[in-house]
């Protein structure tokens, strides 16, 4: 049976016909924008957690009741599945009509024309009462594609308590990274290496920037290059693992692991007694998750310059493929500028990019959200404005920032080599 | 003899245990965490927790985004059944095909199949998406049953032509005496006699399907139409705060069908070649 | 001329159409779900492709540059032949011994084997990320078993140089789809082979040897095949246990881990595609050089030696 193989030319007819459907059918299936009755129905994505979930909830059938012509699907999933199916969609021509955004990702959507400009046309939405300075993190080329309904900034905190029984000074105004490294080493040193001063955060570089823009640079130039060379990684990396060495931050076994999740986050795990992070982190239950209590304050600095800016945290952007911008548009309107839906939401993105909306969730906060409403209160006049979404290629050069890191921490290789390969990786990363 | 026959089977029953203790035990701390705090999971290896709280379990019963838990159960359960009937049903005609009867584009078609198998899913994600997409199937079940009431999962088909294959030829040559056609033979003869391969494949497609989150993932969008281990992983969400102990009481809810279903279906294995009498 | 014929026919002579219409499922789904994305990412690996505008042509660049200028493809390769060549054959001996020690009369058997089976009930879910680090983290259970043998490895999740084995250990543990393979198989050889063989005086091993491996091999061979295949593109392992990331220094970078990166964080479709087609060949070469051997000792009873 082997000899009389024929080419199969029925199969070969099949296959590409069936590709054929694949490749060439074109938008024929796609719903139509109005249904009968002039009724709407749109969808609407973000990733988060079943907190999140039942407050967005809530806040969209609220919008139904008073928009009784507009129907709103929603999904949700967490970050990572989030931006899978979210490419998967669009790539797929089936992106949903509003979906949250990420600050690391808005450029690559834009720049490919996949979001419709809220600025103008007819997706746009009132941003008056909006923080400014937040605004141009959802700015790609001069156009509004993603208005943030959060905003928050970088923070230090610290579990005050082993703070002050070890002896160590507390974070004041004007600080320096000299003396942080006094009080981690002290921590460290006090409790016998058992809990160290500061998780090693070398690696990360949001860190990375804020010290960088402590001396004027920033992380990357306004045309999408890398704002800094490889003897500031250098030094930057020589610096923490210095650190490292001298045991005032944790060991290269931790620090590897530290992946954004709580489970490896040493911090969580009583094995550091402070680090770096951002102030939307805190939530209500944040003091019974991580065992104690921590007090916030800004980064250190050399320069006197604070170098933190007001971070967008997510954002809603609306699909250009979307047949039902305006309703879109409206829903999102309603999350980020209506007091009741404000009221609803809470903190559960982070504090309330608008003004108004903020004073009125801030006066109700208690527990850790309240104490990172009163830090970012305090610090916002010193906080800076966003630099313009990173371009293509950012996400690669963080997690190559981390990798090759771990290189340093692990002697795979002297700090100045793994900077000039750092370097070489990142412009590969941002170039094509 | 008898003293000797106990004591061999007392080493036997030694040697299981031994063996279970080690491999159970990554399990039997998940089961034990999920009755843990929050804190108490991720700060302690002790298989006994200090405290037992059953707020975990609570707060999974409770749903998420208002929908209840016995919904994502429900949904679950029709994909899984649905895919293993189809599974079962396709892959079992397609084995007898390659296995049993002699057609022309029988190696290339064979060869392609297991070809199929080898090219990493990732890459097929978005084209399969697409196809989907233009039949307006997705947030329906469809995506995920429709590959498998047609067999697209050659590793069950070459499951059950590799079993197909290993029956005495002995069987074919007395059906074809007894004027049996093809459709006969393979109802009456050999179908009965695979029957481990067919409760092997019925079980692997329940468990697989159960947990292919993947797909879920990507065909499900409204919150009605989740699986229960797409809900699962709604309680971990790393940008915000994580539920450990709800994630844990999920994950053991997650593992009670798909366990049960095993262990309901596993004594089907017995009855093979070796039980039913047919012998050659 | 008519035996010639006749070996051509089907074994039911007269009616060849009969095993297309048996085919007809498989081949529909094939057509429609398979050939199609199977061709298009074939295409898309000659091509720039970022996941949202149309593919540019860009011939074998991708694959020049993955096989000439791509250490990190490197990387992956070698991981990957170091996780197969030590996962499958663990796994398989493992699934293999533990569903023979299974495979007698026994009332418990149904509690032993769904016992065993347990672990793979797990899949890869998220919950598995930490139960693992409870095993392998520093002064989890292997970093105390160890330790007391007075060997200090620390914790392994960690450790550049052993954070392959913790991968390695999730996959043999989870050996119970092999095992239930294994059993069904063994439940499907005749009962009067083994009365002969007593008869005939032999003992375990004779017996092992000359008819349950033989009258097993079909079997093993499917195993082997299958779990060679997915070796080569273990991913999930990976992805739970390093989040990922393939760390710590590239040390779990599976291909597929890499693959993924490439696809679906840095949107490189047409890098990503061509990735899969080199591993496609790679895997296809193996499962060719198998199948091969197999004539050499896999026995079907129901061929003749064909």
């Amino acid at each position: 049976m082997r000899r009389n193989r024929r080419p199969g030319v029925s199969a070969r007819v099949l296959a590409l016909v069936a590709l054929g459907c694949m490749l060439g059918a074109t938008a024929a299936c796609k719903s139509d924008a109005a249904e009968p009755g002039g009724n709407v129905t749109i969808r609407f994505d973000w990733w988060g957690n079943p907190d999140r979930a039942e407050v967005t909830e809530k806040a969209v059938s609220l919008f139904e009741q008073k928009n009784p012509t507009i129907k709103v699907d929603t999904s949700y999933a967490e970050f990572n599945a989030y931006f899978q199916k979210l490419v998967t969609q669009v790539a797929g021509g089936g992106a949903p009509d509003v979906f949250q955004m990420d600050y690391r990702y808005v450029r690559e959507y834009a720049d490919r024309n996949q979001l419709a400009p809220l600025d103008n046309g007819p997706a746009k939405v009132d941003t008056s009462n909006i923080t400014p300075q937040l605004l141009s993190g959802g700015t790609v080329n001069g156009k509004l594609f993603g208005i943030p309904p959060t905003q928050n900034t970088q923070v230090f905190s610290y579990d005050f308590a082993q703070w002050q029984s070890s002896g160590a000074t507390a974070p004041s105004e004007g600080w320096t990274w000299a003396n942080m490294q006094a009080a981690t080493q002290k921590i460290s040193d006090s409790t016998g290496g058992k809990v160290r001063g500061v998780g090693d955060f070398g690696g990360i570089e949001d860190w990375f920037e804020v010290w960088l823009r402590q001396q004027g640079k920033a992380i990357y130039t306004p045309e999408g290059k890398l704002g800094y060379t490889a003897a500031d990684v250098e030094k930057w990396w020589q610096m923490t693992d210095g650190w490292r060495r001298s045991g005032a931050s944790t060991p290269a076994e931790l620090t590897t692991k530290m992946d954004g999740s709580q489970a490896n986050d040493p911090v969580a795990q009583k094995l550091a007694s402070s680090g770096f992070g951002y102030d939307s982190g805190f939530t209500a239950k944040s003091w019974e998750i991580l065992g104690r209590e921590f007090k916030l304050s800004g980064f250190p600095s050399d320069s006197g310059k604070l170098g933190q800016y007001v971070k967008p945290a997510m954002m809603f952007s609306i699909a250009q493929s979307s047949t039902k911008k305006e309703a879109a548009a409206k829903l999102i309107n309603f999350l980020i500028n209506d007091p009741e839906a404000g009221k609803i939401l809470g903190m559960s993105r982070g504090l309330p990019a608008n003004a108004k909306v903020r004073e009125q969730v801030g006066s109700t906060l208690t527990g850790p959200p309240q104490v990172a409403f009163q830090y970012e209160q305090t610090i916002q006049p010193k906080l800076e404005q966003a630099p313009p979404p990173p371009p293509k290629g950012a996400g690669t050069v963080k997690s190559t920032f981390q990798r090759i890191y771990d290189d340093v921490i692990f002697a795979r290789l002297t700090i100045p080599q793994a900077a000039a390969k750092f370097i070489g990786e990142a412009q590969q990363a941002i170039s094509s | 003899m008898t003293a000797s026959r106990g004591w061999r089977r007392f080493a036997w029953h030694a040697v299981c245990l031994a063996m279970l203790a080690a491999l159970l035990y990554p399990i039997v701390w998940l089961v034990s965490s999920s009755f843990k705090p929050a804190n108490e999971i991720l700060s302690s290896l002790s298989l006994l927790p200090q405290k037992v709280i059953g707020s975990n379990y609570s707060e999974v019963f409770e749903g998420a985004a208002g929908i209840s838990v016995w919904r994502f159960l429900t949904n679950s359960l029709i994909v899984s059944l649905g895919s293993v009937l189809g599974n079962v049903a396709s892959c079992a005609l397609a084995a007898y095909a390659f296995a049993w009867l002699r057609f022309r584009l029988r190696g290339v078609l064979f060869a392609f199949m297991i070809g199929t198998i080898m090219l990493p899913i990732h890459v097929l994600l978005i084209p399969q998406y697409t196809i989907f997409q233009r039949l307006g199937l997705v947030d329906t079940f469809w995506p995920l049953v429709l590959p498998k009431l047609l067999a697209t999962d050659a590793f069950f088909v070459f499951l059950i032509v590799q079993f197909m294959r290993a029956l005495p030829r002995e069987l074919g040559d007395a059906a074809r005496i007894d004027g049996c056609g093809p459709v006969q033979t393979f109802r009456h003869i050999v179908l009965p006699l695979t029957k481990p391969a067919l409760v092997t494949t019925a079980i692997f497609t329940f468990i697989w399907s159960w947990n292919d989150f993947l797909s879920q993932l990507i065909y499900l969008n409204t919150p009605d139409n989740y699986t229960l281990p797409l809900a699962l992983r709604l309680f971990i969400d790393q940008t915000s705060q994580t539920s450990y102990g709800a994630m844990m009481a999920m994950s053991v809810l997650t593992l009670l069908p798909i366990g049960l279903f095993f262990f309901a279906f596993q004594r089907f294995l017995v009855e093979g070649v070796a039980t039913t009498g047919m012998n050659g | 001329m008519t035996a010639l014929r006749q070996r051509t026919r089907t074994r039911y002579g007269d009616r060849p159409g009969i095993a297309y219409l048996f085919l007809s499922p498989w081949m529909a789904g094939a057509l429609l779900l398979t050939v199609g994305p199977m061709l298009a990412s074939l295409y898309l690996s000659f091509t720039n492709y970022d996941l949202f505008t149309t593919p540019r042509w860009i011939g074998l660049a991708n694959y020049r540059r993955l096989l000439l200028d791509d250490p990190r493809f490197l990387t992956a390769v070698w991981v990957t032949v170091k996780y197969v060549a030590l996962s499958t054959p663990l796994k398989l001996v493992a699934a293999l011994a533990v569903a023979m020690l299974l495979n007698r009369a026994s009332r418990a058997q149904g509690f032993y084997r769904s016992a065993f089976y347990a672990p793979s009930l797990l899949g890869a879910s998220v919950a598995v990320a930490l139960v693992w680090r409870v095993i392998f983290d520093t002064n989890g259970i292997v970093d105390q078993s160890l330790s007391t043998l007075g060997i200090h490895t620390g914790g392994w999740v960690a450790s550049p140089r052993y954070a392959l084995l913790v991968i390695v250990a999730l996959a043999v543990w989870q050996f119970g789809a092999p095992m239930v393979i294994f059993l069904a198989g063994l439940k499907q050889i005749p009962a009067e082979l083994y009365d002969a063989a007593a008869v005939d005086g032999a003992g375990w091993w004779r017996t092992f040897r000359s008819v349950t491996l033989p009258m097993l091999s079909p079997v093993i061979f499917f195993n082997l095949v299958l779990e060679t295949i997915h070796a080569f593109q273990a991913f999930t392992g990976a992805f739970v246990v390093s989040g990922g990331r393939g760390g710590p220094t590239d040390s779990t970078l599976f291909y597929t881990l890499y693959l993924y990166q490439k696809g679906f964080t840095e949107y490189r479709m047409g890098y990503a595609s061509a990735m899969a087609w080199l591993l496609v060949i790679a895997i296809a070469a193996i499962t060719a050089l198998l199948f091969r051997t197999a004539r050499m000792w896999v026995f079907y009873a129901g061929e003749d030696g064909r």
